[in-house]
């Protein structure tokens, strides 16, 4: 029991000791992790509690509660309690000098690092790997609450990853399964759909397979089997259902065998034919030899094995509670990763024991994205990063009339904005910094499928003025000497391209707080709270003032400001676009203002007021910071997971690997999907135990290495 | 939080124990004529009522209103978009003037609609049809049917569960049928039906095998896909003992409606199919399967109603599109409100045929349409881009004379002024009447926050 002492001094501070210390040193994660965390509501009575009553209670008790918010009762418990977003709104204000107001005692820096050296410290317990405060801090959008400093800037022990998962299948995936089991192309209704909400749309946790979709599964199964026992070339499954006798129990297992080859793509083990047999009898008794026979087949097209991507793990626990995902198990990850279908080859070198090392996981990933611009086709799932991370899709769900002289036309305006990205993925280099400033883009332009030359891509007729969008003059030609360089003060990156701003708008306006809550988010990893529930978001209308006259008139107010901080004067930039995307220097007949500020990072290197959008963007496109940001990002979306303080040491391994290759984006790929968070599963059983998992029935293992 | 194991597999009674309970009590109430059975079913048409074109005749309708209007609906005509109710005014209950701008919509408003939240938020808690569903119980505690123009198969924008949960619309009506009905079926569908309960049993099995590798968060989302399993198996031992009944009320459905083609300019079959389902919705109610049941036309994501061709409406053939008309745009010569009219009059024609089913079906002193009530609204409140001052809603039933409804027309004052509802008071109303007493539904309406939005609406309570 720590003595009571309200005072801060640094003998104080070097009292308490933490979880994780401060001074940045950690201990060993493996015993670190090996008991759950829990609060220090101790901690909290002792040390923050009379902070809190000195310097908040004043305004923030039951009467008051200014800013709706109450601090006499607050949960000390940031891991078992209800209020993990009370302390982080308390934490930011703290950091960044907002509270308490100027015109009241402030508390000694001293006192401020107490404060926040506590609040991050039980933050910190929150973002182990297995502990879960909140289901919804497992969705996309929060992956940012896990601290940054904490996991590139202190040095990183052994990985701790994940916990063993099944993570449900894409439609798309399923779409190419259906195909394969069913021997071609086969539409069916696809019961599974991914969220329609921005942001990444894959992740393991955001789904579940509930009644209504697997009754649909049901009916799929029962058509693509209708179609199976029907095809020439599965012999066995049509002998099966054979019209003239019931099948001999040989042939039941070639049966089981011909469908785990097709679906599973691999042989049914003893074990497996055994049950699937004894099913087969079981609804043949209760059916026929034709229905019962059907049955059976349904049910091997059903298995979790088929519906999940499986990642279990298998062979023995390492030193630090870790198991490797089976040969097969990362010949199935790798596959997803990066398209809709499993690689054979994969499959064969997992077979024959050659896919367990980091080294050889990596030179198939290096392999295969090689000539990326080449096998685009074979890798969907690496533009579909950028369409899930920059959100420029949205651009085609936006409503637009046509402007005055000129044509929008979003489809082409996403098309180009993507041959712009392919140009700079081929490269390969700098991609991060290429994708925020260049302005090099593309008009109508696509590479003809056959000859590979540069073609228009329209329909009929070159839509008018299309390139007016892109601030050319009406009379334009067309021409193959792509792509065309743009004003350097006027164009930076995605983000000033047409297509992103399209997307970050409305049928009339642009909307400048989306875009620079984009910013904050994707790009300097913050977090902005969900609009409060009784809050009418939209700015008024109001024909004689600018947008951001208008908006300041609402975001203004103190209530909001609160978290407008964070958004507007990154979005307001963007004004020096039309709502088209088209550059312009006027808006009600004044001059744009297009002034900005990068503020509230923690960095002071990283603020900045600036003047205008371009400045800001090659701002951005220089920090380490926002590298590191984005390469958070994109271990989420290869992962499907937010990540943890466990996956510490593969981002800092991805950054590095991005560093030292200058910027490739395949070499960040190659470095996440060969690390340590990718490979290997927590050892669980029953969320303890380290016994090492003995061999399932049913589930293949690979070579065990 | 209660998981749906927890709500589906309360004790060894097997499927929805603590659903089948109350759904005994409503088949012993049928049976022996006391409490009356309670039904209730909700028909979202997207694209918005527009209440100057359900206004009956005879009734003048200021835009403002400062007083809550009240009066019968004898010796006034049905409007010509709604006319296939006129045969039931006896039923039918106009609700006009009840504000529900807390939805905050563009287009559609989704969960919001019946679940009185922003619709942004999505799936954000539950949904009125899932409060009364979870009240009745019944092997298929809610059903949910649809119709739309393009093929997949199932959608959820409308009804959900809790937060997070969002409920299915099934529009596609074979694949309803067959989730409904498949235990009447003869021969080889019988055969299926009976084997199928043997896959779902092994397929829990396998699943199982799994889980045991897996542990918290992770266990409980694979848990979903075995309890999936376990739900249906359950379910098919129920079933089969409702099999005769189910038998007598199976509809017949025609194969080629599951056929679903969205090409411009050709039939749509969008009416024949909303026939469909309410066919079903009716079967399903008369066989005691649910009772309660949500039909739907055009409200998916980003939904604004059902296109169909003009021959569908009684014009020439050519393609009628929802969100053009919407927009008010003329298609085929007519103008946009015509074509609102005669999609409307397609839309209430089915409703009419439902409800004259009901009525055919005897039931303790009357017939079932007696016990039930109909709620018919749009998603998108009083038009296309919905500024839901407003949200026209027709009623047909009284649920058992529990509701002071049927020959009437009710018009609240208007938002803001004194006396002014929302459709979370009428929702409300529903919820007290069949014993769930929560004071509101769903969210206040900040912006008229000075009035008191508590509590059912007591021009209508008994």
């Amino acid at each position: 029991m720590r003595p009571a002492c309200f005072f801060s001094n640094v003998r104080f501070i070097l009292l308490i000791a933490p979880l994780w210390a401060t001074t940045g040193a950690t201990t060993s994660p493996a015993t670190a992790f090996a008991a759950v965390p829990v609060g220090d509501v101790d901690g909290f009575k002792q040390t923050v509690a009379p902070l809190i009553k000195t310097y908040c209670i004043k305004c923030h008790d039951e009467t008051k509660s200014q800013g709706q918010l109450t601090l006499h009762n607050i949960d000390a418990d940031l891991i078992a309690g209800k209020q993990p977003e009370i302390w982080r709104i308390i934490q930011e204000q703290l950091l960044h000098g907002d509270m308490p107001p100027e015109d009241e005692k402030q508390p000694t820096q001293a006192e401020r690092k107490i404060l926040l050296n506590w609040i991050r410290k039980e933050q910190l317990k929150t973002q182990q790997p297995g502990v879960v405060t909140e289901d919804k801090l497992l969705l996309p959008q929060f992956g940012n609450y896990i601290d940054h400093d904490a996991l590139f800037n202190e040095s990183a022990g052994p990985v701790i990853p994940a916990m063993p998962r099944m993570w449900r299948i894409r439609p798309t995936i399923y779409s190419s399964l259906v195909n394969t089991t069913a021997d071609g192309n086969f539409s069916v209704g696809n019961p599974f759909s991914v969220t329609d909400a921005e942001g990444f749309k894959d992740y393991s946790s955001m789904y579940f397979i509930d009644e209504p979709t697997t009754a649909m599964l049901l009916t799929n199964a029962e058509r693509i089997v209708e179609r199976q026992v029907k095809a020439s070339k599965y012999k066995a499954m049509r002998e099966l259902v054979r019209e003239d006798r019931a099948p001999t129990d040989e042939e039941v297992a070639r049966a089981i065998q011909e469908a785990f080859r097709l679906a599973m793509q691999r042989p049914a083990t003893e074990e497996e034919v055994k049950r699937f047999a004894a099913l087969h009898a079981k609804a043949v008794k209760t059916s026929d030899v034709q229905i019962g026979g059907q049955l059976m087949l349904m049910a091997v097209l059903l298995q979790p094995e088929a519906m999940y991507r499986q990642e279990l793990g298998e062979g023995p626990v390492d030193a630090h509670g870790r198991q490797r995902l089976a040969g097969r198990e990362i010949a199935y990850a790798l596959s997803f990763a990066l398209g809709d279908q499993v690689d054979g080859n994969l499959l064969k070198l997992a077979e024959a024991g050659k896919l367990t090392s980091r080294e050889q996981v990596a030179a198939y990933v290096k392999d295969r994205l090689a000539n990326l611009q080449k096998n685009y086709g074979a890798n969907p799932r690496i533009m579909q990063f950028f369409r899930e991370y920059f959100g420029y899709m949205e651009a085609m769900e936006v409503f637009k009339d046509d402007p005055a002289k000129g044509k929008h036309e979003p489809r082409l305006l996403v098309s180009d904005l993507e041959m712009t990205i392919g140009e700079i993925l081929s490269a390969d280099r700098d991609v991060l910094a290429q994708l925020l400033t260049t302005h090099r883009y593309f008009i109508a332009y696509k590479l003809d499928s056959k000859t590979g030359k540069p073609v228009g891509n329209w329909d009929r007729n070159y839509p008018l003025e299309y390139q007016t969008s892109f601030g050319l003059p009406a009379d334009w030609k067309w021409t193959p000497q792509q792509p065309i360089e743009m004003p350097k003060d006027e164009r930076a990156g995605v983000l000033t391209h047409p297509a992103w701003l399209a997307a970050f708008s409305g049928n009339f306006d642009n909307h400048p707080v989306q875009r620079g809550k984009w910013i904050r988010t994707h790009l300097l990893g913050g977090s902005v709270a969900d609009v409060p529930i009784g809050v009418d978001a939209r700015i008024p209308e109001d024909e004689h003032k600018t947008l951001r006259q208008r908006l300041a008139l609402v975001t203004g107010k103190s209530e909001c400001w609160r978290c407008h901080n964070k958004m507007d004067d990154l979005g307001l930039p963007f004004e020096q676009f039309d709502h088209y995307g088209r550059f312009r220097r006027l808006e009600l007949n004044s001059p744009v203002i297009t002034r900005g500020e990068i503020a509230r990072t923690g960095l002071s290197s990283l603020d900045l007021r600036t003047a205008d959008p371009v400045e800001l963007m090659h701002k951005l496109a220089k920090s380490p910071h926002v590298e590191q940001v984005f390469v958070r990002h994109v271990f989420r979306y290869f992962m499907g997971r937010n990540e943890t303080l466990g996956d510490a040491g593969t981002l800092q391994q991805a950054h590095k690997a991005y560093i030292e290759s200058n910027g490739s984006f395949n070499a960040l790929v190659v470095s996440l999907l060969s690390s340590d968070s990718f490979l290997y599963r927590r050892d669980v059983i029953d969320g303890a135990s380290r016994k090492p998992v003995a061999k399932q029935d049913g589930i293949q293992q690979g070579s065990s290495r | 939080m209660i998981s749906r194991r927890d709500l589906f597999r309360g004790t060894s009674l097997g499927a929805g124990a603590l659903f089948l309970e109350p759904f005994m009590r409503q088949l012993e109430a049928a049976a022996t004529g006391s409490p009356k059975p309670m039904r209730v079913v909700f028909f979202v048409q997207g694209n918005g009522v527009y209440p100057d074109q359900i206004q009956p005749e005879g009734i003048d309708r200021p835009r403002v209103c400062e007083k809550l209007e009240d009066r019968p609906l004898t010796g006034h005509k049905f409007a010509r978009s709604v006319d296939p109710l006129e045969p039931f005014a006896r039923r039918v209950t106009f609700l006009n003037g009840l504000s529900g701008k807390v939805h905050r919509g563009g287009h559609g408003g989704g969960f919001a609609a019946l679940g009185c939240w922003p619709v942004d938020k999505m799936a954000y808690g539950e949904t009125v049809d899932a409060a009364i569903a979870k009240k009745f119980g019944g092997l298929f505690p809610h059903v949910g049917l649809g119709v739309q123009n393009d093929a997949a198969a199932v959608i959820y924008n409308l009804t959900s569960w809790e937060r997070g949960k969002p409920m299915p619309t099934q529009t596609n009506p074979i694949m309803a049928h067959h989730q409904l009905f498949s235990v009447a079926a003869k021969g080889d569908a019988r055969k299926k039906f009976n084997a199928k309960t043997n896959l779902l049993d092994f397929m829990a099995e396998d699943v199982k095998r799994v889980q045991d590798r897996l542990s918290g968060a992770e266990r409980e989302r694979l848990g979903r896909y075995l309890e999936a399993f376990e739900s249906m198996s359950d379910r098919q031992s129920e079933l089969v003992k409702l099999a005769d009944r189910i038998e007598k009320a199976a509809p017949t459905i025609d194969p080629k409606l599951a056929d679903i083609r969205n090409i411009k300019g050709e039939p749509t079959g969008i009416f024949d199919r909303l026939e469909a389902q309410f066919d079903i919705a009716a079967a399903s109610l008369i066989a005691g399967l649910t009772s309660v049941v949500t039909i739907s036309s055009g409200v998916k994501h980003g939904g604004v109603g059902v296109s169909c061709n003009g021959e569908e409406i009684g014009l020439a053939k050519g393609h009628i599109d929802s969100h053009g008309i919407g927009h008010g745009g003329s298609m085929l010569g007519e103008t946009a409100t015509e074509l609102h009219i005669r999609i409307r009059r397609r839309h209430m024609e089915k409703l009419a045929k439902f409800v004259k089913k009901l009525e055919s079906i005897p039931e303790g002193d009357g017939s079932m349409m007696d016990n039930t009530l109909i709620v018919y609204l749009s998603d998108a409140a009083d038009q296309h881009h919905p500024s839901a001052g407003e949200w026209p809603i027709i009623l047909v039933g009284d649920l058992g004379g529990r509701l002071k409804l049927g020959n009437r027309y009710l018009r609240f004052p208007w938002y803001g002024k004194p006396g002014h509802r929302t459709v979370s008071n009428f929702y409300t109303s529903i919820l007290h009447v069949i014993g769930d007493r929560r004071e509101r539904f769903g969210f206040a309406d900040v912006k008229i926050a000075d009035l008191n939005q508590d509590g059912p609406l007591s021009e209508i309570m008994v």
